[in-house]
């Protein structure tokens, strides 16, 4: 594949313009007041009072940033070792987990972990850690797999140790794979922990609940119009990582 | 018949075929020829209209293929190419039966078909028919895509380099049986290849193309005696001379050959003997067992002694050998003189150096 | 099995945990676990041939079927000395061999060559655990508690949950295939199509659920005819919208996807010997390109059932209604009645697509 330059230059572009919009919306109230106020005029609060937008964003990445780096940690050296020639007893059972395991509805994850952990931010993190391990569990192991095996053959007959050949021809050959896989995890995650607000994690969920049971359209589009903003970042950032990791692969 | 007059391709800025006049009779098989990108697909492609000329006229038999709907066209003529293009989730048989489906053949007839041409291309129907095309091997293939071009009988066929991809050894098998199987059927053939030397085993007219445009158009032998011009003399390549012999068969060169039976003894030999030729010693059914020279023949004892003995079966030239492969046997056996024998080995006559070079 | 039930004195306090021989008794527990440890001796070791993959195609689901009734014996007779509002939940020692199972079973089912084995395995034990629930053998656990308590809902809010995804699934097709067809044959679409889709794809569920709430208020406000029509700004409508969104994108991309897989040689074969556009598309490139294209339904139907189980925050109804009010009333039971069924349906759905691409799949791919 050719280093896809103008995919980069296009995702930049978009970061551009993102970037700045999402802290404005999130540190300005009074823009959010002034756009709602002749579109609700029966409104009586146009901005959600509990808690200040960046406090929620902040929330909303801690949450999305531990789980997702425990995941991608715990994912990529269960599939590391999975792949390797003593671990691959492990290897069919492991891909089988992590492909059926992606069947399961994330809110049932969610809602899962309630009886088990209880309510607040643990459920909500242990959720979305295991949720999130398995895109990136099955993507590594993917990745590994598809090697071309003279590839590893002519690396071994070089002289490379076991652990040279990992990690300066295995890992990085699998790296967009890889890659891709951290960036459907780390992107479902984000979604997923607004679903969290729900069970008492915080975030920018917790808004767009409020709209819903209190019928305030204005709530809900704040939280909504945020979290998507964050999605979407989240998602062209992670892309451009993966494109650049492509050149020469 | 095809007939193509002022045919032009143009793509943007380049003209890809520029303004070609070709006349191909029925019956002809006509290869097409020249370095990449001289437009000898792109001619081949305008006569099924895959690619539409952007200019001229191509007629078959006298109507001209714009008058038809392109579909309506492509059903009237075969076509095959390199990658052979068979469709993956059908048998072969349901691959060979595409065309007369389309055609809306009864059932009866389309199954009668596909196993004639099965048994033309020497593929057993009982073992291939129900066979995917991932279960066949590239040879096998190929033919396959042979029989699904032929199968609906059409008159006139196209086919891109459909050897291109195979191994030597198929790709020689196949062009062998490909003539056998084109002298039974007379088709009119317009053949594109790269490769000189297959255009020289296959073609009855062999026309040759550069940027565009048709440089020669003529037989074999006509594009080896004289070539059009440098470009034509470097395309058949340094070769040339050898290419030629290889058109050209034994049969009518050799002559009647000067031998003596075993029993006949010495004697005899020296009296038949004329100096400058050899004496082909033969058994007493006429099969070839050696030579003798007059220099072998002075001082020698018996007619054994004087005989250089040799197998008729590898040192023998066939009436129908050409004559490239007949310069080589020469060659390896250090003749000046071989002896042309039939199949059991008999002597016919005996074919020289001389008569090589002279042809 | 250190905690296969639990035994609440009543739906509020605190537990106390038994191991299955303490709430089974002894030949029930002894017989599952038997049948557990030979399964696991099998997947481990990697000789045995043929017979290791009946082991592990048949086995697992007598197992599950097993344990599923070990469970409804041992609520049973823990309930036997207890008041009526004592419940017993289930444990680890019951979920984890629940998890496990279904992964070892479907994994031989994809490797393994022989599918009757496993298929009637299958068969059996599912019909076995219907008997169990039908016939009453599961009614003391707390879980079937809180389903007796609701059945009627329970069964209308999984069919109402059945037809959204089903719906939306069925829209997505409709418009997500001609959009993919579209972008194969029109290149130059294929860029934007598929930016929009994956933006749209990448906003979060319960944000697009609820943003489209206020934005269909605002259309019946400006056409009231829409009003009359009985579309609403909450409920199915702005969940039905917002799940065929999310579906277009699996279906449209395998679209896509599935028909540039095609060789280019066959398409030219095709052109080649007579086929109209319209004939090479239906004879030709559908047929290979099937088993893609439904393997992208197969995504959007998963994904979809998931889905709208956060459709109930909007008021759509669906299995997530017993989640979240589950989540409200923290009523673990109740939660479990919302997402295991979804669960369920969701691995179900995506079994028969399994089934149906390798029926669907032709021969020589």
């Amino acid at each position: 594949m050719v280093f896809d330059n103008a995919a980069k230059r296009r995702a930049l572009k978009a970061l551009l313009l993102l970037l700045p919009l999402f802290a404005l919306l999130t540190l300005s109230t009074s823009l959010w007041e002034s756009a709602f106020g002749p579109l609700f005029p029966r409104l009586e609060q146009l901005v959600y009072p509990l808690a200040s937008f960046p406090l929620l964003v902040g929330e909303h990445l801690l949450l999305v940033g531990l789980s997702s780096g425990a995941a991608i940690l715990i994912g990529i050296t269960l599939g590391i070792l999975v792949t390797r020639p003593w671990g691959r007893d492990l290897l069919p059972a492991a891909s089988s987990l992590a492909s059926m395991g992606q069947t399961f509805p994330p809110v049932a994850v969610l809602a899962l972990a309630v009886p088990v952990v209880g309510f607040g931010f643990a459920p909500t993190f242990i959720a979305l850690f295991l949720y999130g391990l398995l895109p990136i569990l099955a993507n590594t192991i993917s990745g590994m797999e598809s090697l071309d095996d003279g590839i590893l053959e002519a690396a071994r007959g070089m002289g490379m140790t076991r652990s040279q050949c990992l990690f300066r021809v295995e890992l990085p050959l699998a790296a967009p794979v890889i890659l891709a896989g951290v960036r459907i995890s780390t992107v479902i995650n984000t979604g997923t922990a607004a679903l969290g607000a729900t069970i008492g994690a915080g975030g920018l969920g917790k808004p767009i609940i409020a709209g819903l049971i209190g019928d305030n359209p204005a709530y809900i589009l704040e939280g909504a119009i945020l979290v998507a903003l964050l999605a979407i970042i989240i998602d062209t950032i992670l892309g451009m990582v993966s494109v650049a990791r492509v050149e020469g692969v | 018949m095809i007939s193509l007059s002022g045919v032009t391709k143009r793509y943007g800025e380049t003209l890809a075929v520029k303004a070609l006049d070709l006349s191909i009779e029925s019956g002809e098989f006509t290869v097409l020829i020249g370095p990449s990108g001289c437009g000898k697909s792109t001619t081949l492609r305008m006569v099924n209209r895959l690619i539409e000329a952007t200019a001229g006229k191509i007629e078959i038999d006298g109507e001209d293929i714009a008058s038809y709907r392109p579909e309506e066209l492509r059903r009237r003529i075969g076509y095959a190419i390199q990658s052979v293009g068979l469709f993956p989730h059908m048998t072969v048989e349901k691959n060979i039966a595409v065309v007369p489906t389309l055609l809306k053949w009864d059932e009866a007839r389309i199954k009668h078909r596909v196993g004639e041409l099965l048994e033309l291309l020497s593929l057993d129907p009982a073992i291939y028919s129900e066979k995917y095309p991932s279960q066949l091997s590239g040879g096998e293939a190929q033919r396959v895509g042979v029989a699904r071009a032929l199968a609906a009988d059409p008159a006139i066929l196209l086919m891109d380099e459909p050897f291109g991809a195979l191994d030597p050894i198929t790709r020689e098998s196949l062009q062998r049986e490909f003539l056998r199987v084109q002298r039974e059927l007379k088709k009119t053939i317009l053949f594109v290849t790269h490769d000189i030397d297959e255009a020289m085993a296959m073609a009855s007219k062999i026309a040759i193309m550069r940027d565009g445009s048709l440089i020669q158009y003529a037989a074999p032998e006509e594009i080896l005696e004289s070539p059009a011009d440098r470009f034509v003399r470097e395309f058949i390549g340094a070769d040339s001379a050898l290419k030629r012999l290889a058109l050209l068969k034994v049969g009518p060169l050799f002559k009647r050959a000067k031998s003596i039976k075993e029993r006949e003894g010495l004697v005899a030999a020296k009296e038949r003997i004329v100096e400058g030729e050899n004496l082909w010693l033969t058994d007493e059914k006429g099969v070839v067992k050696g030579w003798i020279s007059p220099r072998s023949l002075t001082g020698a004892e018996d007619l054994t002694e004087a005989t250089t003995s040799l197998d008729p079966r590898a040192a023998g030239i066939a009436k129908d050998d050409n004559l490239r492969d007949a310069l080589s046997t020469m060659v390896k056996f250090g003749f000046r003189t071989a002896p042309v024998v039939d199949k059991g080995g008999i002597l016919l006559g005996e074919l020289s150096l001389s008569a090589i070079l002279e042809a | 099995m250190g905690n296969f039930v639990t035994f609440h004195a009543n739906r509020i306090v605190a537990g106390a945990p038994f191991t299955i021989f303490e709430s089974a008794g002894t030949m029930v527990a002894a017989a599952l676990l038997l049948l557990l440890a030979a399964i696991i001796c099998a997947s481990l070791y990697s000789g045995g041939g043929k017979w290791r993959d009946y082991a592990l195609g048949a086995l697992p689901p007598i197992a599950t079927a097993l344990l599923i009734y070990t469970a409804g014996h041992a609520a049973r007779a823990l309930s036997l000395d207890a008041t009526p509002i004592a419940r017993v939940s289930l444990g680890s020692g019951f979920w984890i061999p629940l998890l496990l199972l279904p992964v070892i079973y479907f994994d031989s089912i994809q490797n393994n060559e022989g599918l009757l084995a496993p298929a009637a395995a299958g068969v059996l034990s599912t019909v076995a655990v219907a008997v169990f629930f039908v016939y009453g053998f599961m009614d003391d656990l707390s879980l079937m508690k809180e389903f007796a308590n609701r059945s009627d809902r329970f069964f209308s809010e999984l069919s109402t949950h059945l037809t959204l995804s089903g719906v939306a699934v069925s829209l997505a097709v409709l418009i997500g295939a001609p959009l993919g067809l579209l972008a194969e044959r029109r290149e130059r679409l294929s860029g934007p199509t598929f930016f929009t889709l994956n933006v749209l794809q990448t906003i979060p569920s319960l944000a697009l659920f609820s943003i489209l709430i206020p934005l269909i208020a605002a259309l019946l406000a400006l056409f009231p005819t829409l009003k009359e029509a009985g579309v609403g700004a909450i409920g199915s409508t702005p969940a039905l919208i917002a799940l065929t969104i999310y579906s277009i994108l699996p279906v449209a991309r395998n679209t896509y996807t599935g028909l540039r897989t095609v060789d280019s040689a066959i398409i030219e074969a095709a052109r080649g010997m007579g086929m109209t556009p319209l004939e090479r598309l239906l004879k030709v490139e559908l047929p290979i390109a099937s088993p893609i294209i439904l393997g992208g339904v197969r995504i959007a139907l998963v994904q979809a059932i998931g889905l709208t189980a956060v459709a109930a925050l909007i008021g759509a109804g669906g299995m997530g209604t017993f989640i979240f009010l589950g989540i409200g009333q923290s009523a673990d039971d109740l939660i479990l009645l919302g997402a295991l069924p979804t669960v369920l349906v969701a691995l179900i759905a995506d079994g028969a697509m399994q089934g149906m691409i390798k029926i669907v799949k032709p021969k020589g791919i």
